[in-house]
């Protein structure tokens, strides 16, 4: 055991205490060199924990519960599939597949649609819409008309919907139809060049919104920093990171404890 | 190990029939030409029935979901129209064809059933009790004029139909092939 050196020591035991103060600063020094060393091993750590315990304590005044994460590492990394989104232009508004079972006119859900997108064509009463496997008449307002599937006979899958010269086009199977919306007719055209309706390039703010609304509002930074609180965003050896810190916290708050008393002793003689 | 092999012959063999059995139920019966010539023997044009707000609404609570869309498709010729609608029985949709005239159904089919259970409302013995059926109006709902018997293990594809039955005749009554333009109402 340690004993703690006194101010004034009897002469008649000078060699037992200068060996027992020899041992003590020994032991400080040992102490001090593996509080440093832990300190700064863990030092990125306790940044991390520290910060966002901060940050989590006052999760309801910061509303981190209602702020959404936009990172697509983020949200690639939770797991999240990202929309691959295909918009074309249809009477001054925008259609997208977001890449599930409905069409969206704007940012407003429009309507089921068989398939994926393939094209839509502004015609002078109607928009015609192609999904693979059906064709969707909107109204100029935006308004559904009807839905045309397969059991009109819609020649299916439909690749691409477009003009021949004048007229309503699609391309099914690698052959081309002539497109009577109004009678249900497609007549299939021996040879002919479909100009295929084109694609465009929502606007930054109308693609945010419905990027938003395809991942369903789902990652928070509330949960984001939990996970990082606890390690987990790193998985399994995030966690063990995070305890292994812990328990250099542990370490530092004894030995610490233990220099200071020690410090403290000394002084009180 | 005798026993061991039969029995696992018996399951797999089981498993084929009821797979057999779930396949037999799908299929695609009829196309809509030859519903439709089954039922004028003519290849008449389509027509399209465009319904309002209010007639919307009575689309929703006959079907109880929402219907969006402005126009049906439909084929008539004197007093008689046929329909085709689509109606999701349990999980898929059952594609019907029903024809109405001035006495109510003439007739329901099957165009195509995708379930792997109930398939049995395809035939005629269920189909038949359709016939002559006319629409009613009680409590503010439109319903058929007659009950239809249930079929065990079919329960959500005969409901399917009934809207569907019942949708047609809405729409024959708001076609200008109909004699009555709106269901005769009995207050019961």
């Amino acid at each position: 055991m340690l004993k703690f050196p006194m101010r004034n020591p009897p002469n008649n035991n000078t060699l037992p205490v200068a060996r027992a103060r020899k041992l003590s600063q020994r032991a400080r020094l040992f102490l001090m060199r593996w509080h440093r060393r832990v300190g700064l091993a863990c030092l990125l750590v306790f940044l991390s924990v520290s910060i966002t315990g901060f940050l989590l304590n006052h999760t309801s005044e910061l509303a981190l519960g209602k702020q959404k994460v936009s990172s697509e590492w983020l949200l690639t990394h939770y797991g999240f599939s990202l929309p691959t989104i295909t918009s074309y232009p249809v009477h001054d508004r925008w259609l997208s597949d977001l890449g599930g079972d409905y069409l969206y006119l704007d940012s407003e859900q429009l309507a089921y649609c068989q398939g994926r997108l393939v094209g839509a064509v502004t015609l002078e009463q109607f928009s015609v819409v192609a999904c693979e496997r059906e064709l969707l008449l909107l109204t100029p307002e935006g308004e559904l008309v009807e839905h045309i599937g397969a059991v009109y006979g819609v020649p299916s899958p439909i690749d691409a919907l477009g003009l021949c010269g004048e007229q309503l086009c699609l391309r099914a199977s690698g052959a081309l139809y002539l497109a009577d919306v109004q009678q249900l007719q497609w007549r299939e055209l021996a040879e002919g060049v479909l100009e295929p309706s084109e694609f465009g390039v929502l606007p930054g703010a109308l693609e945010k919104s419905l990027r938003e609304h395809a991942l369903g509002g789902g990652l928070d930074m509330e949960r984001v920093l939990l996970d990082l609180h606890s390690g987990r965003i790193f998985g399994v050896y995030g966690v063990w990171l995070v305890d292994l810190a812990a328990l250099g916290l542990i370490l530092l708050a004894l030995s610490g404890f233990w220099m200071w008393y020690q410090q403290a002793s000394r002084r009180r003689g | 190990m005798k026993t061991f092999l039969f029995r696992g012959v018996a399951i797999f063999a089981a498993v084929l029939l009821v797979a057999a059995a779930a396949q037999a139920q799908r299929g695609q019966f009829l196309t809509a030409e030859e519903f439709r010539d089954q039922t004028f023997a003519e290849a008449l044009p389509y027509q399209a029935l465009w319904i309002n707000k209010e007639q919307r609404a009575q689309v929703e609570k006959i079907l109880d979901h929402s219907f969006r869309g402005l126009r049906i498709r439909y084929w008539g010729r004197g007093e008689q129209t046929a329909w085709i609608f689509e109606e999701i029985g349990k999980e898929l949709p059952i594609t019907v064809g029903v024809s109405v005239d001035g006495s109510g159904i003439v007739g329901v089919s099957i165009l195509e059933y995708r379930e792997s259970r109930g398939g049995e409302v395809r035939y005629p013995f269920f189909t038949s009790q359709f016939k002559g059926l006319e629409l009613v109006e009680k409590d503010q709902r439109y319903k058929l004029s007659d009950y239809i018997d249930g079929i065990t293990g079919a329960t959500l594809s005969v409901k399917a139909l009934k809207k569907v039955a019942t949708l047609a005749l809405f729409c024959h009554s708001l076609s200008p092939y109909a004699q009555v333009p709106y269901a005769q109402s009995t207050e019961q």
